[in-house]
């Protein structure tokens, strides 16, 4: 596949679970409370891209694999676009545009906090992923994408600080990212390619 | 406690004989149906399960008695497709998704504790001995939605008169179903739940007479994503302390443990009255969204003290720092 084809086939995929969701929406099907349903499926899909973008990097290391490289820029950007919507799913559909309330939410709620700290880490990398910023950048860029690790992370406490009675999902995620985290470790990476 | 009927002063004609309402031979007929139509999808055997209308006294309309609001109703299908039942999985589509699977016959409530009359009932049992009401009341999730649901059933008070509770009595608490090879939630590994599910009421609130068992809703047998075949029902009182599938019924003397608040002290106290101006650690409780709610007006309405049952409970709490006993 050339580069072109890769990245055409990436923009369809991140772009795939947005078609999905307003597909429910418009046939009714996002139940008796479409506000959490959408902000929680949007919500979701920002966090597995996420997870999607980091597992690039091992997948090149350990199986040569360039697939998910040549369209992480793609995939992370897209992290960060359903994150940004969101957020704003969640300020129109469930606090309907109450700014003060929105202040309040996020002063006084941790998880709400973290969910926007994350957020916030991603921002940089979002606007810095095109080909000028790469090369404007040079080596600081490869140093600047490293918040994608606190992000991917306080994403991830996000979710955990949200589980109430049952913390799988939220378990779930953290061991994927302690598998993606433990992956770029030296020691382990060095022992698996010996 | 004059508000609450007693057999005797309601008319013959407006008591549901027994063998109209939830027969054996019509259990087992549902439950043949159940098991029919498995084959077919879960909607197709709700139906089957529902087919059976309840026979009822109707809700007061007016008086203040809080039995009932005009507030429009949550629909139907609404109310039977968004559920917290965490025996059937934690997403709000699991429990209707799940619960077909719950066997409802034969069911018994093993009723103990400090009463005089102690016992393992059987649900027809306890049905014939109580005449069936509507309740049309608000219901406040503690997640900040909520619903307004016609209820059938009957008051708990009816139900403890009968048991009879001795000097000692000052709780009552109740459990929940929890059959693993019916139940994927119980069944799952990451939950913290230790189940049973528990909950528990001041024997006071207890005998209040909007305090109620329901084995109805909307006119027919109540679905088993919504508590079947009985369940509790305390509108003052965000949802989780209205108890579902209820197996047991013990009065102590003591507090009893409560599930939520075993699982989150800090976030769900053994009160958990609806009070807007106490916050969960987590969230606002000021506001609530009223389901369902469409997509550009959320129907955010703001959240009552006792969720608007004031007049008929704050008594309960005369003296009591509301904050500290959340």
């Amino acid at each position: 596949m050339t580069l072109k084809q890769v990245k055409a086939l990436a923009w369809v995929g991140v772009l795939m679970p947005l078609v999905f969701e307003i597909g429910a929406v418009v046939t009714d099907n996002v139940g008796a409370d479409p506000a959490k349903q959408i902000v929680h499926y949007i919500g979701q899909t920002s966090i597995w891209l996420l997870l999607l973008a980091l597992l690039a990097t091992p997948l090149r290391d350990f199986l040569r694999v360039r697939l998910l490289l040549k369209a992480r820029r793609i995939i992370g950007v897209a992290a960060f676009s359903y994150g940004l919507l969101h957020l704003l799913a969640y300020s129109v559909f469930i606090l309907g545009l109450d700014w003060a309330f929105l202040a309040e939410e996020l002063s006084e709620r941790p998880y709400i906090t973290a969910g926007m700290a994350s957020l916030l880490l991603m921002l940089p990398l979002a606007i810095t992923s095109t080909d000028g910023w790469v090369h404007k950048l040079k080596q600081k860029w490869r140093r600047l994408h490293r918040l994608v690790y606190p992000a991917a992370a306080i994403g991830v406490v996000h979710v955990w600080w949200q589980a109430r009675s049952d913390i799988g999902f939220a378990l779930l995620l953290a061991a994927l990212l302690g598998v993606l985290l433990l992956l770029r470790w030296q020691p382990v990476r060095a022992w698996l390619l010996r | 406690m004059t508000l609450i009927k007693t057999p005797s002063d309601i008319p013959s004609h407006e008591i549901t004989p027994e063998r109209v309402y939830l027969s054996r031979r019509q259990f087992m007929g549902a439950g043949v149906a159940l098991a029919g139509s498995s084959l077919v999808g879960s909607a197709a055997s709700a139906a089957d399960f529902n087919a059976r209308s309840l026979t009822f006294q109707p809700a007061p309309r007016s008086g203040n008695s809080g039995f009932y609001t005009a507030e429009a109703l949550t629909p139907f299908e609404d109310a039977i497709s968004y559920n917290n039942f965490y025996e059937f999985g934690t997403d709000k589509d699991d429990p209707a998704e799940y619960a077909g699977a719950l066997t409802t016959d034969p069911w018994s409530i093993k009723c103990h504790g400090e009463i005089n009359n102690p016992g393992e009932y059987t649900l027809e049992d306890i049905l014939a001995r109580f005449a069936l009401e509507e309740r049309v009341y608000r219901l406040r999730c503690v997640e900040a939605w909520s619903m307004v649901v016609p209820w059938v059933g009957f008051p708990l008070a009816s139900l403890l008169k009968f048991l009879d509770p001795t000097g000692n009595a000052k709780y009552v608490s109740f459990k929940t179903l929890a059959r693993k090879s019916e139940m994927k939630g119980v069944r799952a590994f990451t939950s913290i739940i230790d189940w049973p599910y528990r909950e528990g009421l001041r024997l006071d609130e207890a005998m209040h007479p909007l305090t109620l068992l329901a084995v109805g809703m909307y006119g027919k047998a109540i679905y088993p994503q919504n508590g079947a075949p009985i369940r509790l029902v305390v509108p003052w009182k965000y949802g989780f302390k209205s108890i579902k599938s209820i197996v047991g019924i013990k009065l102590t003397e003591r507090q009893p443990e409560t599930s939520w608040n075993m699982i989150a002290p800090r976030e769900y106290g053994f009160y958990a009255n609806v009070n807007p101006q106490v916050s969960h650690p987590r969230w606002s409780q000021a506001k609530e969204r009223r389901l369902p709610s469409s997509l550009f007006s959320p129907n955010r309405i703001d959240t009552q003290m006792f969720n608007g049952y004031g007049e008929q409970v704050a008594s309960l709490y005369t003296g009591m720092d509301l904050a500290r006993y959340y």
